[in-house]
């Protein structure tokens, strides 16, 4: 787990790094909310790469209708603290459906996530070892979360957007099965180059 | 530059987040910290008057509860206000988590869990505390098993058991004997009727030598829905605003306690009922307080009876509630909170 824990944070760090020189192709980048069953606050960045994307016209009523569609991949990192509780760290991915009207800039996404949450015990962890008790600080343990999201937004100009995204989510290899988790986001997406 | 400034900015979230306190001892005490034992990291939130010295460490029921259902009653905000009350959640329930076999989730587990949980209350708060366990429903077969395993009741100053499920065989031959004496009162008193007839087919076509888990099973669920037929029973509960406040906005996540509780292994609830201690009652040598409801149709007012005989401590009391169901403490919480305060004052340090 650990190993797997330096691998995501080696890939998310290399993403990022690659993100840097990607906002100067105006490749967005997403600000936001991440609450933790919706009520406990963190916040997420990230970036969305197309993989493909192509473009679909219909003609309604005399008036032609054109939709962006696209097969993405966004990494991301997203912490979060539910109070007096714990706290989350996430490297996460999505890969995943976006289709926008190229109208008013209203857009959905399907994506289907794989993370790897560090899970932060909150103050002090009392580790029993054998009847020998030593404190530890920072305990934590990681679990990997695969997840589905769906996403909606709006591109308001060429600089930025806004999007709100649901999540449901599950911890694996959590106690003796799996948990059931759900997020909330709601933030901004910038395209850097474009300011 | 850029991912360096977002770097520094996540360890600074977390350390301004996480950041690890030593003990704040106050009369008003809201503490989180985790024991880790065996694969499970356990949260344990203490709350209430620290300077007293006096701890009351809540085994909660279930199993599948957690430690901080039993906070925000009127029971609990009045023992609140004279000790600290530690509401732990046990392994692979309540916020619990980690990594684990379903070898791992047995009662001998549970109890080497809450005896590192009485050496990390001493380490953290010092050795002069005073330590009292108090177990309701589950978290009284848990303390039972506690008490009787070699020396460990040593550890503690008092025990005080409520509606404890600590003989799940006596439990259910004492459940049918309650139906069955309840039951015809209720018909001749043209009390529900239909549902204390319904009940008293059910116990009366139950072979009492050889109680299936699927009987178990509906026993436990007859017993909930009976409480809510006898008159003048009402349970009191916080108002619907701390509620939400205690849940959603609170240090307790109930869906994690309920996912946790969905994924209990079988294996657990199989050997919970086959558990029978009132034999080994007699090594507890504690100064004991025994608390059920005269209603509770689930764990019978008869278990505190027999447990009353057979503690061999001459410092043992058992308080019937008259007007309770299962968890007497939020039937009669004031009644309930006097009784463990007076308990509680006689036995401490």
């Amino acid at each position: 787990m650990k190993k797997l824990s330096l691998i995501l944070l080696l890939v998310g760090i290399g993403l990022s790094a690659k993100a840097q020189s990607d906002f100067l192709e105006n490749k967005p980048i997403n600000v936001g909310y991440f609450g933790y069953y919706y009520l406990h606050p963190g916040i997420k960045i990230g970036t969305q790469y197309d993989w493909r994307s192509w473009e679909k016209r219909k003609e309604k009523k005399k008036k032609t209708v054109v939709k962006n569609k696209s097969l993405f991949i966004s990494p991301q990192v997203g912490f979060y603290v539910h109070p007096k509780n714990h706290s989350g760290l996430l490297f996460n991915a999505d890969f995943g459906y976006q289709r926008a009207k190229q109208k008013h800039g209203f857009y959905q996404a399907y994506s289907i996530g794989l993370g790897y949450l560090t899970q932060f015990n909150a103050g002090t962890t009392y580790v029993n070892e054998g009847g020998t008790i030593t404190a530890k600080k920072w305990a934590s343990r990681g679990y990997l979360m695969p997840s589905l999201n769906m996403e909606f937004g709006q591109q308001i100009n060429d600089k930025m957007g806004w999007y709100a995204k649901g999540t449901l989510a599950s911890k694996l290899f959590y106690n003796t099965g799996a948990s059931a988790e759900t997020f909330l986001e709601l933030g901004m997406k910038f395209n850097l180059g474009k300011f | 530059m850029k991912l360096n400034h977002f770097t520094l900015w996540v360890v600074s979230c977390f350390l301004l987040f996480a950041c690890d306190k030593a003990p704040q001892v106050s009369t008003d005490m809201s503490e989180t910290f985790y024991l880790q034992n065996n694969g499970a990291d356990m949260p344990v939130f203490v709350r209430g008057n620290g300077e007293s010295k006096v701890f009351v460490l809540l085994l909660h029921g279930g199993p599948g509860d957690g430690g901080l259902k039993y906070r925000g009653h009127t029971y609990s905000d009045l023992l609140e206000k004279e000790y600290a009350m530690v509401y732990w959640d046990q392994r692979h329930q309540g916020n619990s988590h980690g990594h684990m076999s379903k070898e791992d989730i047995t009662i001998d587990m549970m109890v080497e869990d809450t005896y590192a949980l009485v050496k990390v209350l001493k380490e953290r708060y010092g050795d002069d505390i005073s330590l009292f366990l108090m177990g309701h429903s589950w978290g009284g077969l848990l303390g039972t098993s506690f008490m009787i395993k070699e020396d460990y009741q040593n550890e503690i100053d008092g025990w005080i058991e409520s509606g404890g499920a600590h003989d799940f065989p006596l439990m259910n031959q004492e459940i049918i004997k309650r139906f069955k004496e309840i039951a015809p009162v209720e018909i001749a008193a043209n009390n529900h009727t239909k549902q204390w007839n319904e009940v008293l087919e059910f116990v009366n076509g139950i072979d009492t030598s050889a109680i299936s888990i699927e009987e178990i099973t509906l026993l436990n669920e007859y017993a909930g829905k009976c409480e809510n037929l006898i008159k003048n029973l009402n349970a009191k509960s916080q108002s619907e605003l701390s509620e939400l406040e205690l849940y959603f906005l609170g240090a307790d996540n109930p869906f994690t306690t309920t996912n946790n509780q969905l994924f209990l292994p079988e294996s657990f609830y199989q050997e919970i009922v086959s558990t029978s201690l009132t034999n080994d009652l007699h090594k507890i040598t504690t100064p004991t307080l025994l608390c059920w409801g005269r209603y509770d149709f689930k764990v019978p007012y008869q278990l505190g009876q027999s447990a009353l005989e057979k503690i061999s401590t001459p410092d043992k009391f058992l308080k019937i509630y008259e007007n309770a169901g299962h968890s007497s403490m939020r039937y009669e919480p004031e009644q309930f909170a006097a009784d463990v305060i007076e308990f509680i004052e006689m036995y401490k340090n």
